[in-house]
């Protein structure tokens, strides 16, 4: 149900669109991620792309980058239609992507990143002559930079304004910005805010990709929301307010949606999962959690804020046995005594009647070569060297009902389910395996907000009900506020504060998340 | 012009079967047959020599031998494979295999021994005695030690641990250096054969004096060789292997969790460790059963044919017959699944065998300028690439932009 | 002093040719596509030079059509490796075979009419000036790889490639030229490496010719971390064993080493470099590129 037909007469009749998108779709294995879509961006504005995770937007943005190829409609520049099949195609276009992940090589130093994008410069250019012209453009914008610097010795924050300083030098018309301030610290995003201000001052365009409604509302001039695939409105922000803007989103659903607290508790005395003062590495060797101690009783939900990196995904890869420990003791409570778990290895814990949704469900998760069933069998938990089949069987029917997974057949492969159905696949096996613990990170990853919702109550009954004590890491904040007893804050490695799920206060902690 | 390639959104089906994985194999040993005829044809063979000697591959007696070690060399790499270990190193292999047996059979199932001239009439008529050499100056006679069926087991098991333990070299360094199993099993090859000449042209070479001549061990007691079927090459022993391992394998894929993992690894070792199951040591059995099925397969090659182990004097042509090799065509045109195998050992069987056929063929043609490396290297490569290329279009589909 | 040079001279040429193959060998891995089909293309390599030196009649001509031919392959392998989702493997594997293949087809008929019509090979004769000839080309080969790979944007590119090809085509690379490009370059390298093994060293062809030193200018660029200079010194080393290999002996023979463990060892060193490579703190100077055989498919799903 699509609540505006592109109103485009309406919303700016005295000025053609810079790129217009016409009907384009595409599908992927298991998922149609774009349907009909339409889209017009004009000279000077910035125009928000909002939908839930699996909208489509980063699709979207990637056609027009030229990363993918539509499976049919077309693209109009300048009124001109245009084949964009590669980044070379979408950059003479004037139109430059920067995405979450910096797209950056890592050996190579700064200025031989930039090199790669200047196409005016021939193929025996020496990598020198270029680093007065990349000092000057970067100064006229007012970012330092030291060309000879490897891109692996940035920060986030540098390498994401590398990756603006390269639309600069490339005269970008158009710079896509895909969920690249999400992760930013706070007064760092406000600092590229600007930036993006100054560019759209000078005529530029930005497309701005998120999820976060009041970050569209507050930085774009014009928002258009996709769900599952297609557009289903594009408003001016100065006249949306949140709400409308959230039943786009949402659509009838919305009223489904709730983050309010799941009130249900039941937290005992009996403490389970005892971690002193525990240290750890992140993959580059620097400290990711730095003195980290906590108790966790039977029954009580745990939920771990934070911006992404700053320690959480190590400090669960350290609880379930996939990080070394490098300091600290991680105690469990088992027949009522307490044994040392400390780098004890991934299959000594999961006996324990742990189970783990990891982060990356697609690598750690499940394996989408395989059916649900051998997905299931998978966990040693479930099958002894002889497989019994038929027991395999029985428990996948009933978690494919429990969780109302839409599948072909128990046997299909996993790669042909949808996002959605595929995560189900994992939560629904990891909280069958739980018998004591329960280590989650962003457990409702793919998921629309309706079966997160699920999902959130399903573990919520686990600990009330079965007495499940679980640690859930969670970059959706609301989801954390939505089921823990116990809320920690993490930033830079450390918890800097811990309070009772019924009195924390979310601007409390949105000021420790980024201070 | 351009070619855009993407993934297919849904396998294309014929009934409950995905024809592609039927067609592609097919047309790529029809396409690699065609181009190595042309090729030949090109070189002067008329093209109706090549299709005589290809239909005559397919039903030849000693064709079969081939299908029964490629059957389960093929099994061997479906092993690996299946796990995205990429063994090619059953080369190797098979040489340690043909070593470990080697030994055993020369010296452990039997002892050779100098006797003097005037002894050689007592042996002739001892049971469990065969005289080797009968020089003038330094007979060599053969004593079986133990009962041969017990031997043969023994040169069997000792091919088969020889080979994993080769393998584990490569597994080793893939598990927990992460160090790329393709070159490292590669070159271990390389390895393997020159330590294979070290080992027959010093450690066990013979004591009769063709083999003092021509660097080589003393040949196999007549009793410990394997027996032929009667009207073919292969030996019942042989026959006995590939079912065997064919069924175990089988069933250990089927029914149970080792099976599973071992597909699991090849599609997510990620996944393993995360659920708690350590990937490395699915990695080390991966290769370990690869490369003992391989040994396997080197001590048929020793106690079913050469009865001898001689030093390699040309690459080219490896004791080995580069079987392990040809069987990477076997397992990939099987697309991995264990129950197509035995086809394409059967096709491949045969055109091994025409392309020895062809050889002969071609020489008494006089034209001798095309050798066996020759035509079946082309025929390896040639199918191989099709195939390599043809597989994409069962997960992706390419589009033509203009 | 003059000993030392006499010496020197007297390994060049084998120098030459395994330092311009490795040399070549490591720029195609570089780019990051796995070479397998190094030793087939040395192989069918020595056999062009044979053929083109037997029909030509002229080292030279001989030198520079095989050059132009070899670099063929590696176009193919770079188009198949990043046009197509393909392993890496599979295509360096087939097309080793084809080579070992064409290698007797193209060698041996050469070989027959040489035999048939008393024809003399035209190679170049080794002495102290083709062989300082040899050893200079080559080293100036090698310092011109450094300078492409390092101080320009073709090099740039080709380490970016090498190490992310996703990320180096969102920045703008054209993946694909630039991987024609250096496959071209690298393969055309390992003909020269090829065409001066016939030309300079053997001078003559049986089958299996030049069968396996394939492997070892990938154990040289491979033990040297890929880096053209490096590669000199380990080039060095590995043709001072394969010249002085029985004087070796001498030494080595009381220590149970053989020419058979001699020559295994030399296949091993390749498998020894990558351990230690793995294991050590040259790691992360030495390592191979990250995208190096990883199949280049910029669609893939995520969650």
């Amino acid at each position: 149900m699509s609540v505006s037909l592109f109103p485009k007469e309406t919303l700016k009749s005295d000025q053609k669109p810079l790129i217009s998108v016409r009907g384009v779709w595409k599908s992927f294995p298991g998922v149609v991620a774009l349907k009909n879509v339409n889209l017009d961006i004009f000279r000077g504005e910035i125009h928000a792309i909002l939908g839930e995770n699996g909208a489509g937007k980063s699709t979207l943005v990637k056609i027009l980058y030229g990363v993918y190829v539509p499976d049919s409609g077309e693209i109009f520049i300048e009124g001109r239609k245009k084949i964009i099949t590669s980044p070379i195609d979408a950059m003479r276009e004037g139109i430059v992507l920067v995405s979450q992940v910096p797209q950056l090589i890592d050996s190579l130093t700064i200025s031989e990143n930039l090199l790669l994008s200047l196409t005016a410069c021939g193929l025996f250019n020496r990598i020198s002559s270029v680093e007065k012209m990349l000092l000057k453009k970067s100064e006229e914008y007012g970012i330092k930079i030291d060309p000879n610097i490897e891109v692996w010795k940035l920060s986030y924050t540098q390498k994401q304004l590398v990756e603006l300083l390269r639309a600069l030098l490339v005269g970008a018309k158009v710079i896509a910005l895909d969920e690249a301030l999400t992760l930013l610290p706070y007064a760092e995003k406000r600092r590229i805010y600007e930036f993006v201000k100054m560019f759209k001052e000078r005529g530029g365009s930005v497309i701005l990709i998120t999820h976060k409604i009041p970050e569209a509302l507050e930085m774009s001039d014009t928002i258009t929301v996709l769900r599952r695939g297609e557009v289903v409105g594009t408003v001016k922000a100065s006249e949306a307010t949140l709400d409308y803007v959230r039943s786009l989103m949402f659509g009838e659903k919305a009223t489904q949606i709730s983050y309010a607290r799941i009130a249900t508790s039941n937290v005992r005395e009996e403490v389970l999962l005892d971690v002193n003062d525990l240290w750890v590495l992140n993959d580059y060797g620097a400290y990711a959690v730095r003195g980290v101690s906590f108790k966790l009783r039977k029954g009580e939900v745990l939920g771990i804020a934070g911006v992404a990196g700053n320690g959480q995904l190590e400090l669960i890869q350290a609880l379930v046995g996939l990080r070394k420990v490098v300091r600290g003791r991680i105690l469990i409570k088992q027949n009522n005594t307490f044994k040392d778990i400390t780098n004890a290895s991934a299959i000594q814990i999961r006996r324990l009647g742990v189970g783990f949704i990891p982060d990356e469900p697609l690598k750690r998760g499940v394996t989408i070569e395989n059916t649900i069933v051998e997905n299931i069998a998978v966990h040693p938990a479930i099958v002894n060297t002889i497989i019994k089949w038929s027991k395999v069987k029985r428990i996948a029917r009933q978690l494919v009902e429990e969780f109302s997974i839409v599948t072909p057949s128990l046997n299909s492969k996993v790669k042909v389910l949808s996002g959605g159905n595929l995560m189900k696949v994992l939560v629904a096996r990891e909280l069958f395996v739980t018998r004591n613990l329960l280590v989650a990170y962003n457990p409702t990853r793919a998921l629309d907000e309706v079966s997160a919702l699920m999902v959130r109550k399903l573990i919520k009954r686990k600990a009330v009900e079965e007495g499940v004590a679980a640690v859930v890491a969670s970059e959706d904040l609301d989801e954390i506020l939505q089921i823990s007893d116990t809320v920690a804050v993490m930033n830079s490695g450390s918890f800097v504060g811990v309070f009772r799920g019924e009195d924390v206060n979310r601007t409390v902690v949105e000021g420790l998340m980024v201070r | 012009m351009r070619l855009i390639v993407t993934k297919r959104v849904k396998p294309v089906k014929v009934g409950r079967v995905d024809i592609l994985n039927v067609l592609i194999p097919m047309l790529s040993v029809l396409i690699g047959v065609l181009i190595t005829t042309l090729i030949f044809y090109i070189a002067g063979v008329s093209p109706d020599i090549i299709l005589k000697e290809l239909f005559l591959g397919f039903t030849s007696p000693q064709m079969v031998r081939y299908f029964v070690l490629l059957t389960v060399l093929g099994i061997a790499l479906a092993l690996a494979f299946n796990a995205s270990v990429w063994n090619i190193g059953a080369e190797g292999q098979m040489i340690w295999g043909m070593i470990a047996a080697g030994y055993i059979g020369l010296f452990i199932a039997s002892t050779y021994m100098y006797v003097s001239p005037s002894e050689l009439k007592l042996y002739e008529n001892m049971s469990g005695a065969v005289i080797i050499d009968r020089s003038p100056v330094k007979p060599v006679v053969s004593l079986l030690n133990m009962d041969p069926l017990l031997g043969q087991l023994l040169m069997v098991l000792a091919g088969v641990v020889a080979g994993g333990l080769w393998a584990l070299i490569p597994a080793v360094l893939k598990a927990y250096l992460d160090i790329d199993e393709v070159a490292s099993t590669l070159l271990l090859n390389y390895v393997a054969y020159y330590l294979y000449n070290q080992v027959v042209s010093v450690n066990l070479r013979g004591l009769s004096v063709q083999a003092r001549q021509f660097f080589r061990t003393d040949i196999l007691h007549d009793a410990l060789r394997f027996q032929s079927v009667p009207g073919f090459t292969v030996t019942y022993q042989e026959v006995l292997i590939a079912l065997i391992s064919f069924t175990a394998i089988f069933l250990m894929y089927k029914y149970t969790s080792i099976g599973l993992r071992l597909k699991v690894l090849g599609s997510n070792p990620h996944l393993l460790r995360a659920v708690g199951v350590d990937e490395r040591k699915y990695v080390l059995l991966a290769l370990f059963l690869s490369g003992a099925l391989a040994g396997a397969v080197g001590a048929s090659l020793f106690a079913g044919v050469t009865y001898k182990l001689e030093k390699i004097t040309n690459i080219v042509s490896p004791p080995t017959m580069g079987l392990g090799y040809t069987a990477i065509l076997v397992t990939w045109l099987s697309m991995l699944d264990l129950r197509i195998i035995p086809i394409f050992a059967w096709i491949v069987a045969s055109l091994f065998q025409s392309g020895m056929l062809l050889e002969s063929e071609v020489k008494s043609l006089g034209i001798t300028s095309l050798t066996g490396a020759t035509i079946s290297y082309t025929l390896i490569g040639s199918i191989l690439v099709t195939f390599t290329i043809f597989r994409i279009f069962s997960e992706y589909t390419i589009k033509v932009r203009r | 002093m003059n000993q030392v040079l006499s010496d020197v001279l007297e390994i060049a040429p084998i120098f030459a040719y395994l330092y311009i193959a490795g040399l070549g060998h490591g720029l195609v891995e570089k780019s990051g596509i796995l070479n397998l089909a190094v030793d087939g293309a040395f192989t069918l390599g020595v056999a062009l030079a044979f053929t083109y030196c037997t029909y030509v009649l002229e080292p030279t001509a001989a030198l520079a059509l095989t050059t132009v031919t070899i670099g063929v392959i590696g176009l193919v392998i770079a188009f198949l490796t990043t046009k197509l989702p393909i392993s890496h493997g599979a295509v360096g594997l087939s097309l080793m075979f084809i080579s070992y293949g064409l290698a007797s087809y193209f060698g041996y008929p050469a070989a027959l009419r040489i035999k048939k019509e008393g024809l003399e090979l035209h190679t170049y004769v080794t002495n102290e000036v083709t062989s300082s000839i040899a050893l200079m080309v080559s080293l100036l080969l090698g310092f011109l790889i450094y300078y492409i790979l390092y101080k320009t944007k073709l090099g740039a590119s080709i380490r970016a490639v090498g190490e992310n090809p996703h990320a180096a085509a969102t920045l703008g690379a054209d993946v694909l030229l630039i991987r024609l490009i250096t496959s071209y370059l690298g393969y055309a390298l390992i003909g020269v490496g090829s065409a001066l093994y016939l030309l300079m060293d053997v001078k003559g062809w049986q089958e299996g010719s030049g069968m396996g030193l394939g492997w070892i200018a990938f154990a040289v660029s491979l033990a040297a971390g890929r880096h053209p200079l490096v590669t000199m010194f380990t080039s060095g080393v590995f043709s001072i064993i394969l010249k002085y290999r029985y004087t070796l002996l001498n030494f080595l023979g009381p220590l149970g080493m053989s020419v058979f463990t001699l020559n295994a060892f030399q296949y091993a060193t390749a498998v020894l470099a990558m351990i230690i490579f793995a294991v050590t703190p040259l790691r992360r100077r030495f390592a191979p590129p990250k995208s190096l055989g990883k199949i280049y498919f910029k669609e893939e799903r995520t969650v």
